[in-house]
């Protein structure tokens, strides 16, 4: 009898068994066919859905895709006319507020339950992350596009920034290496401050050298060193007119700082690496600790500064407030700061804000600037960055000067305009620091109207 | 005096005079560490440099330097000779040694590269103040 039941309770316990793991399976296969199912549209339903108030169009590949690089083989770079970006990379980034920062992204760009959604990759892998995600996310509507179809169709309306090129992916950077550019001179240095920078000793793009950012500008204002100190730093770092400049940091900020600076100075061909030391470390490319030593040169190879319009001084700032009309001065710095809360700094005494200063949004303090940033630190879509200066009274038709506290969100925020192709834009270097530091410069505080 | 106290007024003079000038030492090397750090310093040493430190004013306090040194050779000469008290002649001789290095920080060129040079006077005469007070006790007791 008994050894009756311990067969049957054995049968039981393998049939159970069995049933539990055919459950398992058949769900997560569910799951997967569920992803896998949703529908492709072809061009013609793209086109036919494109403007309509019930559709949208994301694209879900890197932000240097969407920016104008023609990355995974598409004929054609840039995004489709009307898309917005929501990049699978960014579902995978290491910080606790992801979730909320996603959250708050999808409501921001429209991507809504009641919507039906066209997610586009070239990869075949973003989209599906993306779906997955947004499935998860109460999202039901969703649909896959294979941009390589839009992109090989010139006649298909596709958008990139003019500049894009100055924004580098991690891929163009390798590319740089691997082929020593050609046999052309190029340098790429990792900006940050200090001597000795732990952000560079920790690891590094192969060949970088440190660039100490009290190299180009010095206390207590911060401003930029003198052209004839300017130019024996480039000596010292064996950069000329003609060699091709790659920057990038832990902080994108310090190397928009010396990048600005670069380009005032005259070098012809600076870039900055979009998202910075994490874009080239999540790209999985090799990073080195060797203290890579700085190799001079003898001549800088044209006079300094080669585009003196790049940055602004005082008396080019106060021009600008007086030209209402036809210009701003774009403060980029924490509304807190802008309203005059606080100075933002501990070597800054004076709250408030240049009287007359349009707020170009930064972040949510001094060392942060989340309004220009995606999520992976990459640079935020133009549209939006213009959609929300025009609700603050800034036209990018106008002569634009962006100025902080002392230049480095402002340096930033200067190189996206420029990759976004605005004309006629410039950094006041200065900045509050300056500006906060002489008592008959006119000063504002309190919230402004919003124009 | 009593005993104790005197131990334990000597003890917290010494205390102050440590902890001021590891203070320093220790704003000294974060500002070659932290951003932060050196930007605040830089910022101090300008506004110090106007209110404080200008050449009109460093030249006025060399005079007054120099005038507690030979001062302080005195009585430190005075106090071997005549008095042949040895406490008394280790004070005075830290307030020379403290007097000697902030003369040095005042005239050498070079000094007013540290970053905290402003903090490394203060915290000197601090030094010299206490050590001078640590001296006028001792005198009153003798």
């Amino acid at each position: 009898m008994y050894k009756r039941a311990n067969l049957l309770l054995l049968l039981s316990l393998l049939i159970g068994t069995m049933i539990f793991i055919y459950g398992c399976g058949n769900s997560a296969k569910v799951e997967k066919e569920e992803t896998s199912q949703i529908k492709s549209l072809t061009t013609a339903e793209i086109k036919e859905n494109l403007g309509k108030d019930n559709w949208i169009l994301v694209d879900t590949r890197s932000n240097d895709a969407f920016n104008g690089w023609a990355l995974d083989g598409v004929d054609r770079g840039g995004h489709i006319k009307g898309a917005v970006d929501f990049a699978a990379n960014w579902l995978k980034v290491d910080n606790q507020d992801n979730q909320e920062i996603l959250k708050k992204l999808l409501e921001a760009k429209g991507i809504a339950p009641t919507m039906n959604v066209v997610l586009y990759d070239a990869n075949g892998k973003d989209a599906k992350e993306v779906a997955d995600y947004l499935s998860q996310n109460g999202l039901g509507n969703l649909y896959y596009y294979d941009v390589k179809e839009w992109a090989a169709d010139n006649n298909l309306a596709m958008e990139s920034y003019p500049n894009y090129q100055m924004l580098v992916p991690a891929i163009w950077v390798n590319d740089l290496i691997k082929n020593n550019n050609d046999s052309r001179p190029y340098k790429i240095f990792e900006a940050s401050w200090g001597e000795e920078s732990e952000d560079y000793n920790k690891g590094h793009i192969q060949g970088a050298i440190h660039i100490n950012t009290d190299e180009v500008e010095e206390g207590p204002l911060w401003n930029r060193l003198p052209d004839d100190r300017l130019e024996k730093f480039a000596l010292n770092n064996g950069i000329t007119v003609d060699t091709t400049v790659v920057l990038y940091g832990a902080d994108t900020s310090a190397a928009a700082r010396v990048a600005t600076i670069l380009k005032y100075m005259g070098v012809k061909d600076v870039r900055v690496l979009n998202g910075g030391y994490n874009a080239w470390v999540e790209a999985g490319y090799e990073v080195e600790t060797t203290v890579n030593k700085k190799v001079k040169v003898t001549s800088f190879g044209a006079k300094v500064p080669g585009n003196k319009d790049y940055i602004i001084d005082l008396q080019e700032a106060k021009e600008i407030l007086a030209d209402r009309e036809g210009s701003r001065l774009v403060d980029i710095r924490s509304w807190a700061e802008h309203i005059g809360e606080t100075s933002g700094y501990d070597y800054i005494e004076g709250k408030g804000r240049p009287a007359g200063v349009a707020w170009g949004h930064a972040g949510s303090d001094p060392y942060h600037l989340e309004d220009f940033r995606n999520p992976d630190n990459t640079m935020r879509n133009a549209a939006e960055v213009l959609a929300m200066w025009k609700d603050w009274g800034i036209n990018p038709e106008q002569r634009l000067s962006f100025f902080c506290g002392t230049g480095w969100r402002a340096a930033e925020v200067l190189i996206y305009a420029d990759v976004m192709g605005l004309k006629n834009i410039s950094i006041y270097d200065g900045g509050w620091n300056e500006w906060s530091g002489d008592s008959t410069n006119p000063i504002e505080t309190g919230e402004p109207k919003q124009q | 005096m009593n005993v104790k106290i005197k131990k334990i007024s000597s003890l917290f003079l010494t205390s102050m005079q440590v902890f001021v000038l590891s203070i320093v030492f220790i704003l000294e090397y974060l500002s070659n560490r932290k951003m932060g750090v050196a930007r605040y310093l830089t910022y101090k040493k300008a506004l110090y440099e106007t209110q404080f430190f200008n050449p009109d004013q460093l030249f006025f306090y060399k005079l007054i330097l120099v005038s507690v040194l030979v001062i302080s050779l005195a009585v430190l000469a005075y106090s071997l000779i005549k008095l042949k008290k040895s406490k008394v002649t280790g004070t005075i001789l830290i307030g020379i040694v403290a007097t000697i290095v902030l003369l040095l920080l005042v005239f050498l060129k070079d000094s007013i590269q540290l970053n905290a040079f402003p903090f490394f006077i203060l915290a000197l005469v601090i030094i010299t103040l206490l050590q001078s007070f640590r001296l006028v006790l001792k005198l009153i007791d003798r």
